[in-house]
């Protein structure tokens, strides 16, 4: 038996609930190895997902489903180094990293 | 600049971020074996504690000043299931959490395994919450996020 987090799909639902995610560009801080990033980007536009960790974004780019790779970004950065713009996210998700 | 700072700047206006983050109380060490919950004991995360109520102080003073708006919370238990006692070390290691619970606590967990068929499981209380990306208050300058340098 594998480490297996939320089983039960609890925090899957409660993020649901709150965050409607459909066509959304996401932006994730703190995204590890893309636990929570499966959970939501199936139904998102697009999505950058940064942790400082490269040994977890390595992880995450290789536990990326073949479907979502055109879509999912995952960079080993911190947030204060992103290459980013103004506007360029309908959703930010502070992942446990605040 | 602090990470909340960049955030409103990359969102647009009346984006949402949402919040994740644990709870300031201790984690559960449970074992699930045959249909039945043992409770052992608590993971000591004081230290945790003082940093989440710092991060939630820096969201209020976003709040305060006009930024985000909180709009929804909400509570919830993420449950964290792992074969054996060693598993649960190596993850927690990897996330570089002070592991704090009493050697006892291990020992009574890693017997209850040994003894049969069943699971640890870290119960850990969750907060979630919902802000609204506000616009900037009337002559208030945007805060601009410079982008860095290429590299």
């Amino acid at each position: 038996m594998s480490v297996t987090v939320d089983r039960e799909g609890v925090e899957t639902r409660v993020v649901h609930d709150l965050v409607d995610f459909d066509g959304a560009r996401v932006l994730e801080v703190g995204c590890g190895d893309g636990r929570l990033t499966w959970r939501y980007s199936g139904e998102a536009a697009e999505v950058v997902a940064i942790d400082v960790s490269e040994k977890k974004i390595a992880a995450a780019i290789d536990a990326t489903p073949p479907e979502l790779r055109d879509k999912v970004a995952f960079r080993a950065v911190d947030i204060n180094d992103l290459e980013a713009g103004e506007d360029d996210f309908d959703v930010a998700i502070l992942s446990y990293s605040l | 600049m602090h990470a909340l700072s960049r955030i409103h700047s990359y969102l647009r206006t009346d984006g949402v971020l949402l919040d994740i983050h644990p709870q300031p109380e201790n984690s559960q060490i449970e074992i699930w074996q045959e249909g039945r919950i043992h409770v052992l004991g608590e993971i000591d995360q004081h230290e945790d504690h003082e940093e989440i109520e710092a991060g939630r102080v820096h969201v209020t003073s976003f709040e305060e000043r006009g930024l985000f708006s909180e709009e929804e919370r909400a509570v919830f238990e993420l449950l964290e299931h792992h074969p054996t006692v060693e598993s649960w070390q190596e993850r927690w290691g990897e996330e570089d959490y002070r592991l704090v619970a009493e050697p006892e606590l291990l020992d009574s967990a890693r017997a209850l395994l040994q003894s049969g068929d069943g699971e640890l499981v870290i119960r850990e209380p969750v907060r979630a919450t919902r802000l609204r990306r506000m616009a900037e208050p009337s002559g208030t300058a945007r805060i601009t996020a410079a982008r860095p340098p290429n590299r």
